[in-house]
C-alpha cells in the first residue's frame, strides 16, 4: 500500500471524495490503494481545471455575502491552488517527469 | 411500405420531441441557477471543511451551504461536458450532509443542488438531488473499511463506460463479469 493511504488501514478516516469513488467502481477505489492515485492527462488537465472553477465559485460566494465562513482566508487569490493556470501547471508536471527521466538514466 | 415510412415518421417525431424535452430541461435548469441567488436562502459556508469522530471518523469539504430559514441546504460545483448526475455525486453530498449536521448541530435538508458547469461554455445548470440516510452513508464506510481488510470481493463498476476510461485497465485483469456488477 502506498503511504499516501495508510490513514485507511489503521485510524479509519474517511473523506466524502473516498466514500464517493464507492458509488463509481470499488475495483478501482481498491486499486487506487494498491498501485497509487494514476491519472491520464486530460484527467490531470480536468482536475486542475475543476480546482479553478472552485475558486471561482468561492469569489461568487464572496461577492454575495463577504461574510460567508469558509477555509480559504479572504485577500488570497490563488490559496487553494499553487498555480493558477492549467496549462503551466500541465508544462510544469512534464518538464519535472523530464526531470527526473534525466537523472534516473544518467 | 407504407406502414414502414407511418413508422419512420413517428420515430422521428419521437426523436423530436425528446430533443425539445431535452432542451427544455436544460433550459428550466440554467434559468433556476440564474435565479437561485437572488431568492431568500442566506449563504452561509463556502469552501468550508468538517470533521467529525462519530458516528464514524469523516472530512469533508463544502462548496456552499444555504440556510433557508428552516434547515440548510448543501451545493455541490461539478465540472464536466455531460449533464448528468452521478451516484458518487449523491454519495459526496450525502456524507457532507452527515458531517455538517453532526459538526454544527444544524437540520440539514434531505436534498442537496449540484451545480453542474461546463468546462469551455462555463455555463451552469442546477439540479436538485435526494440524499442518502445517515445509515446508508455508515453503511457504505463500513463497506469501504471491510473492502480495504480484504473482507469482502469488491463489485464492478455499474456503467461498462467507466470500465472503458479507467487507467486500470491493465491490473483489473479478472474481467468485467456482469456477476460481479452492482445492480443499483
Amino acid at each position: 500500500m502506498r503511504q499516501g493511504h495508510s490513514h485507511l488501514i489503521g485510524n479509519v478516516r474517511h473523506t466524502a471524495s473516498q466514500l464517493a469513488e464507492m458509488g463509481y467502481c470499488e475495483r478501482k477505489m481498491l486499486l487506487r490503494l494498491q498501485y497509487g492515485p494514476r491519472t491520464s492527462l486530460s484527467r490531470f488537465v480536468a482536475q486542475k481545471r475543476g480546482t479553478l472553477d472552485h475558486e471561482r465559485f468561492l469569489s461568487e460566494a464572496r461577492k454575495l455575502n463577504p461574510y460567508v465562513s469558509s477555509d480559504v482566508p479572504v485577500h488570497m487569490p490563488g490559496a487553494t491552488t499553487t498555480r493558477r493556470c492549467p496549462l503551466r501547471a500541465l508544462l510544469a508536471r512534464i518538464f519535472s517527469q523530464l526531470l527526473k527521466f534525466i537523472v534516473r538514466n544518467r | 411500405m407504407l406502414r414502414c415510412s407511418v413508422y419512420e415518421s413517428w420515430h422521428g417525431v419521437a426523436r423530436a420531441l425528446a430533443l425539445l424535452f431535452r432542451r427544455v430541461r436544460s433550459w428550466l435548469a440554467r434559468s433556476c441557477w440564474r435565479s437561485f441567488d437572488l431568492t431568500d436562502c442566506r449563504l452561509l459556508f463556502a469552501e468550508r471543511s468538517f470533521s467529525i469522530n462519530a458516528p464514524i471518523n469523516l472530512t469533508v469539504r463544502v462548496d456552499r451551504a444555504y440556510h433557508d430559514g428552516i434547515a440548510i441546504i448543501l451545493m455541490e460545483l461539478k465540472t464536466r461536458v455531460d449533464e448528468r448526475i452521478y451516484a458518487s455525486d449523491v454519495i459526496e453530498l450525502s456524507a457532507q450532509r452527515l458531517a455538517v449536521e453532526y459538526s454544527t448541530g444544524e437540520r440539514v435538508h434531505n436534498f442537496g443542488y449540484i451545480v453542474l458547469q461546463h468546462p469551455m461554455t462555463r455555463r451552469r445548470s442546477i439540479h436538485t438531488v435526494s440524499l442518502r440516510s445517515q445509515a446508508e452513508v455508515i453503511g457504505i464506510a463500513n463497506r469501504q473499511r471491510l473492502l480495504v481488510g480484504g473482507a469482502l470481493p469488491p463489485r464492478h463498476a455499474g456503467n461498462p463506460e467507466c470500465c472503458r476510461r479507467c487507467e486500470y485497465q491493465p491490473e483489473c485483469r479478472t474481467g468485467t463479469s456482469q456477476t460481479s456488477r452492482r445492480t443499483n
